[in-house]
């Protein structure tokens, strides 16, 4: 895990529900 | 993706930062007060009219209360919010997840828990979830434990319909989960508490790795090959089960649903709310 990061293709064409405001996975998902 | 926060206030101004730099445009903000089940039904009711289907529920929402503040249904607040509120929202998206389950193969859950679990030393396998919660038992580290059971028992029921779920520990990050509204204004605990958090808050790691196991486990096909694990920040770590999964699971399960039940049929509303969350 810790040399994985999220590319677009994992993201594309899915949808996310993500609770809670105080969040990074957000930021990450929309970088 | 959808933002479901208590304040979308804040969640728009969040979502308007994300967006700088960026060309994502698909960010929806939606009201969501986990710790009201009016609040739950009304979400999924919207989620089901946008979108029918989803890929993906990463259930990061939770609070850790100090004051022993009730819920709008008369439960411990803490309770109510990291694993009611879960667990019904989650019940309520199951039908959006399996269509996409599906029609695509899999759909997942993740469950924000955390290494906290570990003290839940009253934590009682054969009555998970009393009616009324009872003020000697440790309320954050056992709605993390149930997190992970519930997380257990989702794989085990719909595993074989190819619903993967996980439950994760984020690590210690920097940020505001836990608010001053949440700690007692009188005594020594609101100050303590206060101290320890700004004396940790150099070890404390950014959002954005604490982001990490929980993208990981929504997205990776690493994960894939695991269903009902909880994780860590090195991989699939060991959650302290003092019981058996398999047989908690069910119960907590079944005591969940029925506690909602009596819950949202206002058999405890009548109990008034102690604080201003509510």
């Amino acid at each position: 895990m810790k040399r994985w990061s999220l590319t677009p293709d994992l993201v594309a064409g899915k949808t996310f529900v993500v609770t809670g405001g105080n969040t990074g996975i957000g930021y990450e998902m929309v970088r | 993706m959808i933002s479901a926060v208590r304040c979308p206030e804040k969640g728009h101004a969040a979502v308007k930062e994300m967006r700088l730099g960026t060309r994502a445009k698909s960010v929806l903000v939606e009201h969501l007060d986990l710790a009201d089940l009016a609040s739950i039904d009304a979400f999924a009711d919207r989620v089901a009219s946008a979108s029918k289907t989803i890929d993906v529920l990463i259930n990061n929402a939770g609070l850790h209360d100090l004051t022993g503040a009730k819920s709008k249904y008369g439960y411990d607040l803490t309770v109510a919010t990291n694993h009611i509120g879960t667990f019904h929202l989650t019940n309520r998206l199951l039908p959006g997840l399996l269509a996409i389950a599906a029609e695509k193969g899999e759909a997942r859950v993740v469950n924000v828990a955390s290494w906290v679990h570990n003290f839940a030393w009253r934590f009682d396998p054969n009555d998970p979830l009393p009616d009324e919660w009872p003020p000697h038992r440790e309320s954050y580290g056992e709605s993390k434990l149930a997190n992970i059971i519930h997380t257990h028992e989702l794989s085990r029921r719909y595993g074989a319909d190819g619903l993967i779920a996980h439950s994760v520990h984020p690590g210690h990050v920097a940020s505001e989960f836990l608010r001053q509204e949440n700690l007692p204004t009188k005594g020594l605990v609101g100050p303590l508490v206060n101290f320890a958090s700004a004396l940790s808050r150099p070890w404390a790691i950014s959002p954005a790795k604490g982001a990490k196991p929980s993208l990981f486990t929504a997205t990776s096909e690493v994960a894939a090959t695991h269903n009902g694990v909880y994780w860590d920040k090195n991989g699939p770590a060991r959650a302290k089960f003092r019981f058996d999964p398999d047989e908690v699971g069910p119960r907590l399960w079944q005591q969940t649903e029925a506690l909602i039940g009596r819950l949202a049929s206002n058999d405890l509303r009548s109990m008034k709310p102690t604080n201003a969350l509510n």
